[in-house]
């Protein structure tokens, strides 16, 4: 397991679209399914174009944080789906661990400056 | 006298400006003249309604059996594929209100695309150079037919190293302009 948290950090941070990405394959799901779900999980702020969402999707799969996981017909059409590795979820969780204490960080200094202001 | 409803137009446009080259299609579109095939600096076009329409370009090569899969993720959100060259996709989709819809959402993905640019000029680079090299070592041949031969190597490869220059400005410039968003 340490092994695997070692081989996930060395992969952070990641950019915003990687890790919405991540996260919203917390069940698998196709391509359109991810550009849905990453619009709905961040209401409306980060939008995924298909150039982008392609590019991401190939570097995940080479790096070994997803993989391949069958298809799915709709209307007619079959799509590919797309599942976390184990490899992907201890990312996920190495990052969300980093911007914590990123966070973490940021409000003892936010505190300190909301005292003094009250102060003043 | 019946109106052309079919032309094609010759233009060069270079890799390193790809948004003016999408803005010119969006202007042809306006005037009625819609993209029908991409052919290098062939530009074949066909007359119908004027009509907003934005274009994008994707430099992309999409492993064995993931071309479906490609296209398919442009098409499910809406865009639709005009045609392909030399690796470079061409999209549209017709314009609404508000900002123009983007293929590339993030300045990682953009730059991504300008480096898998690079790395095919790369590889064209080598095919030029490895030649260029060992007709320089090679002195059994003086005759002017090489010079010539030479002189055409050298031109190739100074317009490669010329673009190569432009591609990693271009790459300098959106990395710039996303150090510019971030602090502000």
């Amino acid at each position: 397991m340490s092994d695997l948290k070692a081989k996930a950090e060395k992969l952070l941070p990641l950019t915003e679209a990687t890790y919405y990405i991540l996260i919203s394959l917390v069940e698998p799901r196709h391509g359109y399914g991810i550009m849905q779900n990453v619009a709905g999980l961040s209401a409306g702020r980060v939008r995924l174009g298909p150039g982008t969402l392609y590019g991401a999707i190939t570097n995940l799969l080479k790096q070994g944080l997803i993989e391949r996981a069958g298809e799915q017909d709709m209307e007619g059409e079959r799509r590919k789906i797309y599942a976390l590795t184990s490899l992907g979820m201890a990312v996920i969780v190495a990052e969300c661990e980093r911007l914590e204490s990123l966070v973490r960080d940021g409000h003892e200094a936010a505190e300190k400056i909301l005292a003094a202001h009250k102060e003043s | 006298m019946r109106a052309k409803t079919r032309k094609t137009v010759f233009r060069v446009h270079w890799a390193w400006n790809n948004e003016k080259e999408e803005r010119w299609l969006s202007r042809m579109a306006r005037s009625g003249w819609h993209l029908t095939a991409p052919k290098g600096i062939f530009y074949r076009f066909a007359k119908g309604e004027p009509a907003g329409v934005v274009y994008r370009l994707d430099y992309q090569r999409p492993a064995r059996g993931n071309l479906k899969e490609y296209l398919g993720l442009f098409k499910d959100a809406g865009w639709e594929h005009v045609g392909e060259f030399a690796n470079w996709h061409y999209f549209r989709i017709r314009a609404g209100e508000g900002p123009a819809p983007e293929i590339h959402t993030d300045p990682e993905s953009k730059i991504a695309m300008f480096r898998r640019l690079l790395a095919s000029l790369g590889i064209v680079s080598v095919a030029v150079w490895t030649p260029f090299i060992t007709s320089l070592a090679d002195h059994s041949h003086p005759h002017s037919r090489w010079y010539s031969i030479r002189g055409f190597q050298i031109a190739v490869l100074a317009f490669l190293l010329y673009a190569v220059v432009r591609i990693a400005l271009k790459i300098g410039r959106i990395k710039k302009d996303r150090a510019r968003r971030e602090t502000k």
